[in-house]
């Protein structure tokens, strides 16, 4: 066996060494049909067993699981074999392009780096032992099999296929070199399925998805005191935050995102604040962009009763989406959030009230620029919540439905980041809306707050 | 002693009590079939209270009204809680609010009066806004609250209680024109031209109330 292997691995060197005259490749060009010349499909022979061992080895090393090696066994197995009558000179097959000829200048086979492409082997091949007819196998159906940024790359395919068919090859050895001839940050699209790689930005959302951050916001005072909605005077809100990825590929992130937050009242007191769980998908697109679906439900902590008691008492169900684009000294991101509708009771002086909430559509523009470790920026929103009522249980009054309302809200972002920590400091302000509604009238602690604004801290861990 | 002397002594017994029962009526001049009680939806209004949700304006054992200081009532599902009456020359529909100890109410018989309210409120009312919600949507559009003036009650001095500082509105008419044709009821707001103390909705016995009553 070490005996076939260094006649394997001499003819492979010796095909890296004639291929690296050769290059660069064009593999299959300029055929004016010399090596075509009568030609045979092999059913049966030694081409045919070594092709049977070559897919065994294969599947024993579970080589479908290496990056940019998913479609080889297929490429092996299903590729048909044909034979030539006459044998081709190396020099002839020099000047129409890529081969693999050995030593003697003898042409063993010959076949075209795209997928499902066949490969015409030589007589000069039959005399090759088995697993040299194995290595030659493996060796064009790699230069199938692979991205095309690497199949036309004879050396990175040499090396490949010594990794492989070296006698104690294992997974973990070939992956390793696999991976050292990968370029960098390239999807591996398998043969034949599409033929678009994804080139992931450095600068995308994706290179660290997962996140841990911790957060504080200061919340304005109401719109005006004889408005005041909410039943708590809630001053500030702190949050940590923990949304993982764990699932997913390259181009997409699959996670889940937790929010614990705790509440403290003007007077003092606090009280565990909502609980967020949410699900999030974060892509990127072939455009550059980072696209990100989520849906999130902020639930009330049964504990506090207090808080459940108010307009601040709801849970919320939303869904959005975010698009990201992160230029070199720009970034821009939209954002469009849906709030279902959902209600929460309160009782004043022994009155019943039930708060309905409608819909509520959020459309948010971020942008800013970016300079070394700071982005600086800000956000204009708008807020169109639906059918708010009000009304009261066994009672004669009717229902106050107050219709659509808007509120229009900007603020300013400013983070440093470095070392994937990033520190943000940032503010909520409401710049207008109709029947003199502020941020309580919403309901919604975790995401637009209470009362005119806040001004908010967050310190975060990417990775 | 003998059976049938045993018997006599029960008989004139549940005569005696049967008799003591229609005496105790005949010595009333208003027999009250059903009452209301407001424990539920009693709202003080101030000039100099702008929040709506302070403590101080609901479930008081009194309130002080004035001026500038006036008491929202609801009365809500008042005809499911009255139930099927018929208000005539001689049954009458009563709203009674009683005056604290120490008050004369023969004082305030032309200085407090009773008025329907025309507009939707909640117990976050506050001089300026029947409700929190809708922003100027919700503001009174008198402060001190929307009511007819034409359909206000003054005291019925006749039917009012002096010993016991009850002050009784006739509201007969509000009733059949609003609660048993199916109108809309938005409660009433209590006025008063100077400072009076009123026994507030703390009080589950002379927390101001509706009775409908005979009168003779």
């Amino acid at each position: 066996m070490p005996k076939n292997y260094l006649l394997s691995a001499v003819v492979v060197t010796l095909l890296i060494g004639f291929q690296s005259i050769a290059a660069p490749t064009n593999v299959g060009n300029g055929d004016d049909g010399t090596d075509l010349e009568g030609f045979t499909k092999l059913e049966s022979g030694p081409l045919i067993e070594s092709q049977l061992r070559a897919v065994n080895k294969l599947r024993t090393l579970n080589i479908t699981n290496i990056k940019g090696l998913g479609n080889l066994i297929n490429e092996i197995e299903k590729n048909n074999i044909y034979i030539t009558d006459k044998d081709v000179s190396a020099k002839k097959m020099d000047e129409m392009g890529a081969f693999h000829a050995g030593l003697e200048g003898k042409v063993y086979a010959r076949t075209f780096s795209r997928p499902h492409a066949p490969t015409r082997f030589f007589p000069a091949s039959l005399k090759l032992s088995q697993n040299q007819l194995m290595a030659l196998h493996i060796h064009e159906g790699l230069h199938r099999a692979l991205p095309e940024e690497l199949r036309d790359d004879e050396k990175k395919v040499s090396n490949i296929t010594l990794a492989i068919i070296s006698p104690e090859s294992t997974y973990d050895q070939i992956n390793q070199v696999v991976m050292e001839v990968y370029p960098e940050k390239k999807e591996q699209i398998p043969a034949g399925s599409y033929t678009q790689s994804i080139n992931i930005s450095k600068e995308s959302r994706l290179s660290n998805p997962s996140s841990l951050e911790l957060s504080f916001r200061s919340f304005g005072s109401p719109k005006q005191d004889e408005t005041k909605l909410q039943s708590l005077p809630i001053s500030s809100m702190y949050s940590i935050s923990s949304h993982l990825y764990p699932f997913g590929k390259n181009e997409y992130a699959l996670g889940t995102g937790i929010d614990v937050s705790y509440i403290k009242q003007d007077d003092g007191k606090s009280y565990m604040g909502p609980l967020g769980l949410s699900l999030r998908k974060l892509m990127f697109t072939m455009r550059g962009f980072d696209f990100e679906a989520y849906g999130r439900a902020d639930l009330q902590t049964l504990s506090d009763e207090e808080l459940q008691n108010s307009l601040m008492g709801r849970d919320i169900y939303k869904v959005g989406i975010s698009l990201i684009k992160t230029m070199d000294v720009v970034y821009i991101q939209n954002d469009l959030e849906y709030t279902a509708p959902s209600e929460v009771k309160e009782t004043i002086a022994n009155i019943n009230y039930t708060y309905t909430f409608g819909s509520m559509v959020a459309a948010r523009i971020k942008a800013g620029g970016r300079y070394k470790n700071f982005n600086a920026g800000g956000f204009f929103e708008m807020l169109l919540s639906t059918n708010f009522t009000v009304e009261s249980d066994n009672s004669d009054f009717g229902k106050e439905d107050l219709g659509r309302n808007r509120v229009v809200a900007i603020g300013p972002e400013i983070m440093w980041g470095a070392n994937n920590f990033d520190v943000k400091v940032y503010g909520r302000y409401l710049l207008n809306s109709s029947k003199e509604t502020d941020f309580d009238q919403l309901g919604d602690l975790m995401g637009s707050g209470v009362g005119q604004g806040n001004l908010g801290l967050s310190v975060s861990y990417k990775f | 002693m003998k059976e049938y002397q045993l018997g006599f002594i029960i008989l004139a017994l549940s005569i005696l009590t049967a008799c003591e029962g229609i005496l105790s009526e005949s010595e009333n001049d208003h027999i009250e079939r059903s009452v209301v009680n407001s424990l539920k939806g009693v709202k003080l209004i101030s000039e100099n209270i702008l929040d709506g949700r302070n403590e101080s304006t609901f479930t008081e054992e009194t309130y002080l009204l004035g001026s500038n200081r006036r008491m929202l009532l609801r009365f809500e599902k008042i005809k499911d809680e009255v139930g099927p009456v018929v208000i005539d020359e001689t049954t009458r529909m009563f709203m009674i609010l009683k005056l604290t100890d120490g008050s004369n109410l023969a004082d305030y018989f032309n200085k407090i009066e009773i008025c329907p309210l025309l507009k939707n409120w909640m117990m976050l009312a506050t001089w300026n806004y029947a409700h929190p919600f809708a922003g100027k949507k919700g503001k009174w559009n008198q402060p001190g609250g929307d009511f007819s003036a034409s359909e206000c009650i003054r005291i019925d001095e006749e039917n009012s209680k002096l010993d016991s500082n009850e002050a009784y509105f006739d509201i007969s008419d509000w009733f059949i024109h609003n609660i048993q044709s199916g109108r809309l009821n938005y409660g009433w707001v209590v006025l008063s031209e100077e400072d009076v103390t009123i026994i507030g909705d703390n009080n589950a016995t002379h927390s101001p109330r509706v009775v409908w009553q005979e009168i003779f």
